[in-house]
């Protein structure tokens, strides 16, 4: 400031003094005694920990950090420096300046610090000392590996996921959603039950975690229950086992419904016939008479929960004979239709009868005068709805054609291996119900795939792997006309395969 | 020689006593072995004066004199004036001055030639000093503290400053006062150096925290071993008065 100002100012020159104690020269400072004195009077580590005892899991190599959080900590890792750090009693009567490891062997349970701290001592001078503190771990299981210790399979929050219909379409899907976004990573046990699927978890947040990813992902009502396992009234700890009920609502893709009679005012007059086209967490439900389309969500539904009047089990095939457009292409909730006119018999009529049925259909944009289509025989079906019932002078149109079929090209191109896979959860399965049960399933799961591959849409939200062992034949590159619908290869994912053995690695592999 | 004692239990010897080449000041009351041993050391020399000034016992830091004069600062009650003129030799001039900043021994450091003063005294009080004293005056700062008569002790033949005084300043403070100056300390480490020593032309009183190292600093600027002919001590002394000034 001076020198700024142009005044003159005399340097200063900082001159020595000798040690008040020991009588070397130094550069004068608050205590006038020189370093070597000043460590000898005053020890400022004095006070301060240099032997702690810590708690240490062996088996997750966790850190207790009192009261009871356990921390995750490699050795020599800043998590575990900060955590040895903190654990110093009397620490805040020093400023710490560094902290550092000093190598210890691993097996030798013991962490050593080394600490350099300052602090004030007599009158304003500032003294810097390193030491060294040691530590001591003592093995000491964690909860929660000694819960795992006891017994592995001890779960405390169970999720019951249920579905009553008669086939497990619905779970092939919902696996592969589960697998793509690993939502039950922490899951202890996965078990496949007649109608569904247990998810046995160890916590129970993460119980509720899952059940909100499910009431994501499709239309549920679940309710929760728990169960006392045992409580200690001195200190007021109880310890429940947690079970989540999720019901996944029976409409399915492709259903046939017939509306109740208020939720079909309340739709607008929808209806009553509708199909299911979709079902995320809402159903999206469309007229194929009139091309109207509305979506229910799980709120809606529960509330008048009703039933399918057949479903895609029921499915008859029929040969179209003849199409007339009526309307121009019209979008409904991202998938195009357009309504035609069509002349359709059965496949298992042709031949034997003249029977022909003058319909109409969503399908025009797909269906062409000798293909073959999949749909609802309301001609001679049975049907024993309550709800049908309700409308008094319904005329029901003989059929509803729900999807065309590739079954014939399909018979064309037998046994040959799809180009993907996809990854299955690793299920507990109980093999008590037999072989038909099994091959019942194989059959719905060969449906499924099918269907991934009719339906860009359904293949969306899921990954689909690269299936190694597929080798694409030269016979399949001259198909004639219009191919069965597959999936492109871009759209496949390369699987990361870890193992050296490849015998191995696609064991959790379905193709 | 330089002698360590305590004043009940405290080491600021410099506070309870006043020494000066024609008298001594020691502070009333309180231990007797105080007063003894100013006694045993001055008593054939000069007079050794048992006073308080303002009914207060630290009249080494109220007062400021030399062989010539002795100011006291205007709480200085009639009483006590009287009995210092009666007491002190008949050519030290004992005057009473009316000055705002009445610790006179802070404000003020002197030998029997020259003085140093805190920068704000009045100008009446510099030709007072002056005047009784006999001395030149000089308005100075010691390592940036006003209060020279605290920061620093000297007599005729050297003087301790306080330890943080820069090597120009020692320069310019040893010019002025014509006598080779050292930067120490007093009392292991304080810096408070007329507050731990007392000091005249052959003999100096300190705190009895005062270390062996200080001590011989002390005995070596203000040369009081000059009689004593020990060629161990002469050795040490040369190293230090060769670093040293």
């Amino acid at each position: 400031m001076a020198q700024d100002a142009g005044m003159f100012t005399v340097p200063q020159t900082v001159g020595s003094v000798l040690c008040c104690k020991c009588g070397i020269p130094m550069a004068p400072n608050a205590a006038n005694m020189c370093v070597a004195c000043l460590r000898s009077e005053v020890d400022i580590t004095e006070g301060l920990q240099k032997h702690v005892i810590i708690s240490h899991c062996p088996e997750c190599d966790c850190y207790l950090q009192p009261p009871r959080t356990w921390i995750k900590a490699q050795l020599e890792s800043k998590e575990l420096l900060t955590f040895c750090v903190k654990r110093l009693k009397n620490l805040n009567r020093v400023r710490l300046v560094n902290a550092e490891f000093i190598w210890t062997e691993p097996h030798s349970k013991r962490i050593k610090v080394k600490l350099k701290v300052q602090k004030e001592v007599l009158n304003g001078a500032i003294l810097e000392q390193s030491y060294v503190v040691e530590y001591v771990q003592q093995d000491h299981m964690c909860d929660s590996c000694s819960r795992v210790q006891a017994n592995p399979d001890q779960w405390v929050a169970a999720v019951q996921l249920r579905q009553h219909v008669t086939h497990r379409r619905t779970f092939f899907y919902l696996e592969q959603l589960i697998l793509k976004h690993d939502a039950a990573a922490r899951a202890i046990r996965i078990k496949q039950m007649d109608q569904g699927i247990d998810f046995f978890f160890g916590n129970r947040s993460h119980a509720v975690k899952f059940v909100e990813f499910v009431g994501k992902v499709a239309p549920v009502r679940s309710r929760h229950d728990k169960q006392l396992v045992s409580h200690d009234p001195k200190s007021n700890n109880f310890n429940y086992k947690y079970t989540f009920s999720v019901e996944i609502s029976p409409i399915c893709r492709e259903d046939l419904i017939c509306l109740p009679p208020k939720v079909a005012v309340s739709l607008g007059n929808l209806g009553p016939l509708v199909i299911c086209t979709k079902v995320t967490n809402s159903i999206a439900l469309l007229d194929p008479l009139t091309l109207r389309h509305c979506f229910l969500d799980a709120d809606q539904y529960w509330r008048s929960s009703f039933k399918s009047l057949l479903t895609s089990r029921q499915l008859v095939e029929y040969i179209v004979l003849d199409v007339e457009v009526v309307s121009s292409e019209v979008n409904v909730g991202g998938s195009k239709y357009v309504l035609a006119d069509a002349q359709v018999a059965r496949v298992s009529d042709f031949g034997k009868n003249d029977t022909i049925f003058s319909i109409r259909t969503h399908l025009g944009h797909l269906l062409n005068p000798g293909d073959y289509a999949l749909g609802y025989d309301l001609y001679s079906a049975n049907n024993n709805d309550m709800e049908l019932d309700k409308y008094k002078g319904l005329v029901l149109p003989e059929t509803i054609l729900i999807k065309k079929s590739y079954e014939e090209k399909r018979l064309r191109k037998r046994s040959k291996p799809r180009s993907w896979k996809l990854k299955s959860l690793d299920m507990e399965v109980d093999d008590s119900k037999g072989r038909t049960d099994q091959e019942k399933m194989n059959k719905e799961y060969e449906e499924f795939l099918r269907d991934l591959e009719e339906n860009p849409e359904l293949r969306f939200n899921i990954s689909l792997y690269r299936n190694k062992d597929y080798q694409p034949s030269e016979m399949a590159s001259v198909t004639d006309g219009e191919d069965v619908p597959s999936v492109p290869l871009d759209e496949l994912l390369a699987d990361l395969d870890l193992k050296s053995d490849d015998g191995e690695g696609d064991d959790s592999m379905r193709e | 020689m330089a002698t360590r004692l305590m004043f009940e239990n405290s080491c600021e010897v410099g506070v309870f006593s006043k020494l000066a080449n024609a008298y001594c000041l020691v502070a009333i009351g309180g231990s007797e072995s105080f007063y003894s041993t100013f006694e045993a050391e001055l008593a054939d020399v000069i007079p050794v004066v048992k006073t308080s000034i303002g009914g207060t016992r630290i009249i080494g830091r109220l007062c400021a004199g030399n062989k010539n004069g002795l100011l006291l600062p205007h709480t200085t009650t009639d009483q006590e004036l009287q009995h210092l003129r009666n007491s002190l030799p008949d050519q030290v001039v004992v005057q009473r001055i009316e000055e705002r900043l009445s610790a006179l021994g802070n404000c003020i450091a002197c030998n029997d030639h020259v003085a140093l003063t805190h920068t704000d005294l009045d100008r009446e009080t510099e030709e007072m000093i002056a005047d009784v004293l006999g001395v030149e005056v000089f308005r100075q700062t010691i390592a940036g503290n006003i209060l020279v008569g605290s920061y620093c002790s000297f007599s005729n033949r050297g003087g301790l400053v306080h330890p943080h005084t820069s090597i120009e300043d020692l320069d310019e403070l040893s010019t002025l006062l014509q006598v080779p100056l050292v930067a120490g300390t007093v009392n292991r480490g304080s810096e408070v150096i007329a507050a731990g020593l007392t000091v005249n032309d052959w003999t100096a009183f300190c705190g009895s925290d005062t270390t062996a190292t200080e001590l011989s600093v002390i005995e070596s600027v203000f040369k009081l071993r000059e009689a004593q002919p020990s060629a161990l001590v002469d050795e040490m002394r040369k190293s230090l008065i060769d670093s040293y000034v």
